[in-house]
């Protein structure tokens, strides 16, 4: 299956960046139920890891309150244009996607 | 011969309430934008297609903030690939409509004088598949979101020129009627929030002015988590005020989208939009 | 002279009463004190889906005939009647809306 999208996007203010991201994900909580009536499995990022320039500058721990398709913005200290970007995530399911921006 | 004058009064007043009088279309679209420039009249009429955030600066802020990356763009990136997808027979939707299918939403809805039906884009949609032997999609379904999705970023700038011909007139008054018109255990019509109380609060959120609603469609609705279309939400306004929904696309709502979107003429396009 | 004035009120007459053409007098639940939660339960049925063909039923109508067959089921009959009528009563509301609003929404036009 295709990795599911990670877009991003990074924004340089006075050294510190803006990172937007938007993950493609159906975040299932796991208590809801298809027509049939069965439970659909809970199917949700678990981790979240942001590098700069290789660096992990940010891991986050998710879990089933995060809404479908997250999106999710933070800062980056000491950020130079050229800069690598990278944001990582794996899922209870042990599905994993990434995706990087080069700031400008 | 003397004619009481109540005789007389009851002959005009019933004569009058069967045979209105029936203002063209573009008289009604006059009138229904003079209600809004008078209602706020430091407010670009055009600036009515941003909804609810052309009239409170706080929930605008936040919203700009959201647009930079847009929730819908997933849509639109599925929808330009549905869109590119052949049918098993070779033709794509390309065919079906003008200008290959770019920048053409705004010629939606029409009034089709051969199958005598207002045509919305989904309807349109459905018809290329059914004439390329593919099932047709749930209008509901993510696939007819992602599409209009597509449909509705390349043609946005452009503006609506809608046409109500002779045929079309009865479609166009039965949309009028259904706006105007109470339903539910809340007794609502579409003016009570939308003209009315246009600008005012209900619960939580700030109520959009009509002219504008026809632009954004469709939308990404945070309470949906997802895009849809501009009958999903009519079926929830009318749910909203304890009126039972009517099925997405039947010709009820169809004809409250060609009254609709006539009442938008001569404004932009800006879809697909996000709300929340 | 007296001919011409006679067709006029005729006339009159004739186009009030034919403007004032209603459905049959909706049921008054209290005509009914006899009724059983079936009787009810169908009777708002029926005006329920009458209103549906007029594209005016409420969702609240539907909710309570649901609530009121699931009463009757549990042999509750009267929490079942209890619903039945309200069902009712909401459903001859949601027909007399339809019907005023045939000519009241002309009212609300922007002019």
């Amino acid at each position: 299956m295709e990795a599911r999208k990670v877009k991003m996007r990074g924004k340089i203010k006075n050294t510190v960046a803006q990172i937007k991201v938007l993950m493609e994900h159906p975040m299932e909580t796991g208590t809801r139920r298809d027509e049939a009536g069965d439970v659909i499995p809970a199917h949700f990022i678990q981790e979240v890891i942001c590098q700069h320039n290789d660096q992990v500058v940010l891991s986050v721990e998710w879990g089933t309150s995060i809404s479908k398709n997250p999106y999710f913005a933070f800062k980056i200290n000491d950020a130079n244009p050229g800069d690598v970007v990278k944001v990582s995530w794996t899922d209870n399911l042990g599905e994993t996607s990434a995706g990087d921006i080069t700031l400008k | 011969m003397k004619i009481s004058l109540g005789i007389m009064l009851t002959l005009v007043l019933t004569l009058g309430s069967i045979c209105s009088v029936h203002a063209d279309p573009e008289s009604d679209r006059l009138a229904f934008v003079r209600f809004y420039t008078e209602r706020f009249p430091n407010i670009d009429i055009q600036a009515h297609q941003d909804g609810a955030y052309a009239l409170d600066a706080a929930k605008r802020e936040q919203w700009l903030e959201m647009e930079e990356f847009p929730p819908y763009e997933l849509a639109v990136d599925e929808g330009e690939a549905l869109f590119a997808l052949a049918f098993k027979n070779g033709n794509n939707y390309a065919g079906c409509f003008d200008n290959a299918g770019v920048g053409v939403k705004q010629q939606f809805p029409m009034f089709d004088a051969v199958s005598n039906q207002v045509v919305t884009l989904e309807l349109a949609i459905n018809q290329c598949r059914q004439a390329n032997q593919e099932p047709e999609l749930a209008y509901l379904s993510d696939e007819m979101a992602y599409i209009t999705a597509y449909m509705a970023f390349t043609s946005r700038g452009n503006t609506f020129a809608i046409s109500v011909p002779q045929a079309g007139v009865a479609a166009y008054e039965q949309g009028k009627q259904f706006f105007y018109e109470r339903r539910g255990k809340l007794d609502f019509d579409c003016s009570s929030c939308h003209m009315t109380n246009a600008g005012n609060n209900l619960r939580a959120e700030v109520l959009s002015a009509s002219v504008g609603h026809a632009t954004h469609w469709p939308t990404y609705r945070f309470k949906w988590e997802q895009v849809g279309g501009l009958h999903k939400r009519f079926v929830e306004c009318n749910e909203q005020v304890g009126a039972e929904g009517l099925a997405p696309q039947s010709e009820a709502y169809r004809n409250l989208e060609y009254f609709l979107t006539y009442m938008n003429n001569g404004m932009a396009l800006n879809g697909p939009a996000s709300r929340k | 002279m007296h001919k011409a004035r006679l067709i006029c009120v005729v006339g009159a007459l004739m186009l009030t009463s034919a403007c004032g053409q209603s459905e049959p007098e909706p049921e008054s639940v209290d005509a009914l004190p006899e009724a059983t939660a079936a009787v009810v339960i169908d009777q708002a049925r029926a005006a329920y889906e009458l209103a549906r063909q007029k594209q005016h039923a409420w969702t609240l109508t539907a909710d309570l005939i649901e609530s009121a067959s699931i009463a009757l089921a549990n042999n509750d009959e009267a929490q079942a009647l209890v619903d039945a009528k309200r069902a009712l009563f909401t459903a001859n509301a949601s027909l007399a809306q339809a019907e005023k609003e045939q000519h009241a929404w002309r009212s609300r036009v922007a002019q």
